[in-house]
């Protein structure tokens, strides 16, 4: 079984032991952990395959924004197995391509009355960091708040922070992302103007003003005077021959793994990107046991922090700058990946390939911003390269070209954990400010750009990325 | 440079795809067909794929329908390319007793005019088609009636047109439309100008834009609708379903401002469909909101609620798509055939829901108006002189 059993910063706790099935395998894990997670500890990768070309496919994001995961659960197909609690005696069986729902259409069912729309001052879209900041923000104001999360417990991917953090002492620096997410969480809980929906998700935002929510199957609409918009985003994977091989993993689904659910991810990663991500990505593998082979990084330099770099260096792990994946290979799953030197340009250098021996590979080269609302709302949009892709136009009060919505976090473009709460509370005390909640504002908005600010180091990727958002005409599409 | 073309179609949608085919099937040499976007990105990837007979009024369109359904029978061969058409047969279901008298008269004019219709009762229909709720007391069947997949026919129009040597110019714009002396004498574009004696219009909810060029009101307007499309299942629904109110709001649409009922008021009634790959499709509303295709929460629910009602399986399924398209409405029908006191100006438009059913038949008979120059009583009811001998 591959699960972590002595860890130097956490302890899981896990619900009751159950047996389940899978391809007609008992097999045994836990109550409440994900069905991926389950099936990662008893040593299955290959989850689903893919309807064409029939090649495996196994986790890669581990929060249910990619389909890489889809199964059969008690015979429905579709599921996400990422997001999908394990319970006792359901029978899992590998999906292959898009198999059909079997539905029984003769059956009369009893169909509920149409629900009312619900009115509310402030609609937070998204639990993580920045939107768990914007909700107390805005409640603390005076507002009347209701928080979205679509998974079963908020805190997005802050949960799975295992490091201290930097910054100054107003970010919480030298705190554990873990244990500020559990403050802000206490804080939350302690608030009355917040209702928190969890199993939420916000399955559009219509152009008479409201959001239609998936309340775990139930349909709610909530038009809301404010909506700040906080989904995060998703990992970027790289192009190169068998990179959907199960046990390529985007660095957040190896977090999720090895931080929330307790499973070892594998046992030798290859980490491919060397920003702050990669590395500290690569120090949480080795605290969890894991052989890290080696950190590639396509730059000509490492892009996080020489403190994490170096923690890496002792440990005898090689960085290796200039270097990329070629391609993965393996019979199923990863067993090893070519890697090669580029040059100047960018282009590889023939003769340079190396073969490293690996299960699993780890992408830490990115993510993307997730728009998709903000482009409903209708919102301008840019697409930068130095904020992650798509990003809506925003002020400094995180307005977007749309009177009532806000953009905060990584949604709005990406940068890290601790300005996301700080573009969360912005965002909070913005909306709350423009409801007539405007007590403070002045000062609390100083201190929150002063902050922000000094997180964004002169001359960065995010200050270069957040003028272009300045700069010529927003991107074309059908409002 | 200027290009040269003996006939040019504005338009890459079911029409002008299906008309430039038909063109260059006959024998017409230079075709060129101009689209502003890509091929089928409007009106013909935004609806149902219903080709039924029993939802068009007796006349002249009816008689159309029933050759274009002929038509559609061999589609796939001709064009080499699938369409999906299928003759799984139509039904109208009827769930209010109100109802049942447009439904009674509709049953009789169409019998009248040689379509095969019987109305079954509620059980006989559920025997046929399990999905039905008890709350449907009848429903009229028609057999005739078929369905295809919109984007694979207007797709497999223009590779056949391309193969037979048609010019498809994409994301080109027509800017205006020369007139010299009463004749046609070509189009200008974003890509610079085109030299025709023909050219057609078949921009569908966009033809009034191309008809001002000209100088011409062309009463064309975009009507709304609304459309859920759910995750794929196993086939669970054979028929095309329609709602009666689909019929009453279609030859009555004052029916909606009147009606007690909210959702009727909304303009919502029901189509739905499983299509080829196994999503069920379904819909819709009626609704004047210029060109705007956004989609809205209560119309998306009052869709949902409605089609739930009356066939309830659907409130287990996930959605995964809404969209909404725009039909071009055109009061007593589609507008075809040549404008008088402009020689080479034709027109090709205007068929509201009612386009994807009658594109082959409408490459058909306009391809052969525009190589005979000849107005036969195929074109003549729906030529766009009847708008000014109506004023007259």
């Amino acid at each position: 079984m591959d699960r972590t059993n002595d860890h130097p910063i956490l302890t899981f706790e896990k619900g009751r032991q159950v047996a389940f099935t899978f391809e007609g395998r008992e097999l045994t894990g836990y109550e409440g952990e994900t069905i991926a997670a389950a099936l990662h500890a008893a040593g299955v990768r290959f989850l689903h395959e893919s309807a064409k070309k029939h090649r495996p496919r196994g986790l890669f994001c581990a929060i249910g924004n990619c389909s890489s995961c889809l199964m059969k659960v008690n015979g429905i197909p579709n599921i996400r197995v990422c997001v999908e609690p394990l319970r006792e005696g359901i029978v899992v069986e590998r999906q292959i391509g898009n198999e059909k729902a079997r539905v029984d259409a003769a059956v009369e069912r009893k169909l509920s009355d149409p629900r009312e729309v619900i009115e509310a001052e402030v609609l937070v879209v998204g639990g993580g960091p920045a939107g768990m900041c914007a909700s107390i923000e805005a409640a603390r104001a005076g507002a009347r708040v209701i928080l979205l999360e679509r998974s079963a417990k908020l805190g997005g991917q802050l949960v799975k922070q295992t490091h201290k953090f930097f910054g100054s002492e107003k970010q919480d620096a030298g705190t554990r992302g873990i244990y500020i997410a559990d403050k802000i969480q206490a804080e939350i809980e302690a608030l009355e103007g917040i209702q928190v929906w969890t199993q939420s998700i916000a399955a559009g935002l219509y152009r008479d003003g409201i959001v239609m929510v998936d309340r775990n199957g139930t349909i709610e609409g909530i038009r809301a005077k404010a909506v700040i918009i906080a989904t995060g985003a998703f990992e970027k994977n790289l192009v190169f021959p068998n990179n959907d091989l199960p046990g390529i993993y985007g660095a957040g689904a190896v977090q999720t793994l090895m931080n929330m659910e307790g499973v070892v991810p594998a046992k030798s990663v290859l980490m491919v990107g060397a920003g702050n991500i990669g590395l500290i990505v690569s120090y949480q593998l080795m605290q969890a046991g894991v052989d890290v082979a080696a950190v590639i990084e396509a730059a000509p330099n490492i892009g996080g922090y020489l403190v994490h770099a170096n923690k890496l260096r002792r440990a005898g792990v090689p960085i290796m700058t200039r270097h990329t994946i070629k391609c993965a290979y393996g019979q199923g799953k990863v067993e090893g990946a070519i890697i090669h030197e580029l040059d100047e340009h960018f282009q590889p250098i023939p003769g340079t390939e190396q073969d490293v021996k690996c299960d699993a590979i780890c992408m830490a080269v990115g993510l993307a911003p997730l728009p998709e609302l903000f482009f409903q709302a209708g919102c301008d949009m840019k697409f930068v390269p130095e904020l992650g892709g798509y990003v809506p136009v925003i002020d400094s009060e995180r307005h977007t070209s749309v009177r009532n919505v806000y953009a905060a976090g990584d949604s709005g473009g990406v940068e890290e954990a601790s300005s996301a709460m700080l573009t969360g509370k912005l965002a909070g005390i913005s909306a709350a400010r423009d409801l007539g909640y405007d007590q403070d504002y002045e000062a609390k908005f100083r201190d929150y750009a002063q902050q922000l600010e000094s997180l964004r180091p002169e001359g960065g990727k995010i200050r270069n990325g957040l003028r272009k958002t300045k700069e010529g005409e927003p991107v074309q599409y059908e409002k | 440079m200027v290009q040269k073309a003996d006939v040019v179609v504005i338009g890459g949608g079911i029409m002008g795809c299906a008309i430039a085919y038909g063109l260059k099937k006959k024998g017409v040499g230079r075709v060129t067909v101009v689209e502003r976007r890509g091929i089928g990105e409007e009106t013909s990837s935004a609806c149902d794929g219903g080709v039924n007979l029993q939802t068009k009024a007796p006349g002249p369109a009816l008689k159309l329908a029933k050759r274009s359904v002929e038509l559609y029978q061999t589609l796939s061969q001709e064009l080499d390319y699938d369409v999906h058409f299928e003759k799984y047969g139509g039904m109208v279901m009827v769930d209010s007793p109100e109802l049942m008298g447009v439904v009674e008269h509709s049953v009789a004019e169409q019998t009248a005019a040689g379509v095969d219709v019987t109305i079954l009762s509620g059980d006989e229909a559920r025997r046929m088609e399990p999905c039905l709720s008890k709350r449907i007391t009848a429903v009229t069947y028609c057999p005739d009636d078929g369905r295809v997949s919109p984007i694979h026919t207007t797709i497999g129009y223009a590779k056949a047109a391309g193969r037979a040597g048609v010019e498809f110019l994409l994301n080109t714009a027509v800017t205006g439309v020369t007139v010299e002396g009463g004749q046609v004498t070509g189009v200008e574009t974003t890509r610079g100008p085109i030299r025709a004696e023909v050219v057609v219009n078949a921009c569908g909810v966009y033809a009034p834009e191309i008809g001002r060029m000209v100088g011409l009101d062309i009463p064309i307007l975009p009507r709304k609708g609304n459309i859920v499309v759910t995750e794929q299942v196993a086939p669970c629904v054979e028929h095309n379903l329609i709602c009666a109110r689909y019929i009453a709001l279609k030859h009555d649409p004052d029916l909606a401002k009147t009606s007690s009922d909210p959702s009727m008021r909304l303009g919502v009634n029901l189509f739905l469909e499983q299509t080829h790959d196994g999503n069920i499709i379904f819909g819709s509303n009626r609704e004047w909101s210029g060109y705007d295709k956004s989609t809205s929460y209560e119309i998306l629910c009052a869709i949902c609620s409605y089609a739930a009602s009356l066939v309830p399986f659907l409130s287990e399924l996930n959605i995964i798509r809404t969209f909404a398209g725009l039909r071009p409405y055109c009061e007593g029908g589609p507008i075809l055939g040549p404008v008088d006191g402009i020689h080479g100006f034709v027109m090709a438009a205007g068929h509201e829901g009612d386009g994807i059913a009658m594109a082959p038949i409408t490459g058909e008979i306009m391809s052969d108006y525009i190589i005979s120059q000849t107005v036969t009583e195929d074109i003549r009811p729906f030529l766009f002189s009847r708008f000014s001998q109506q004023k007259g």
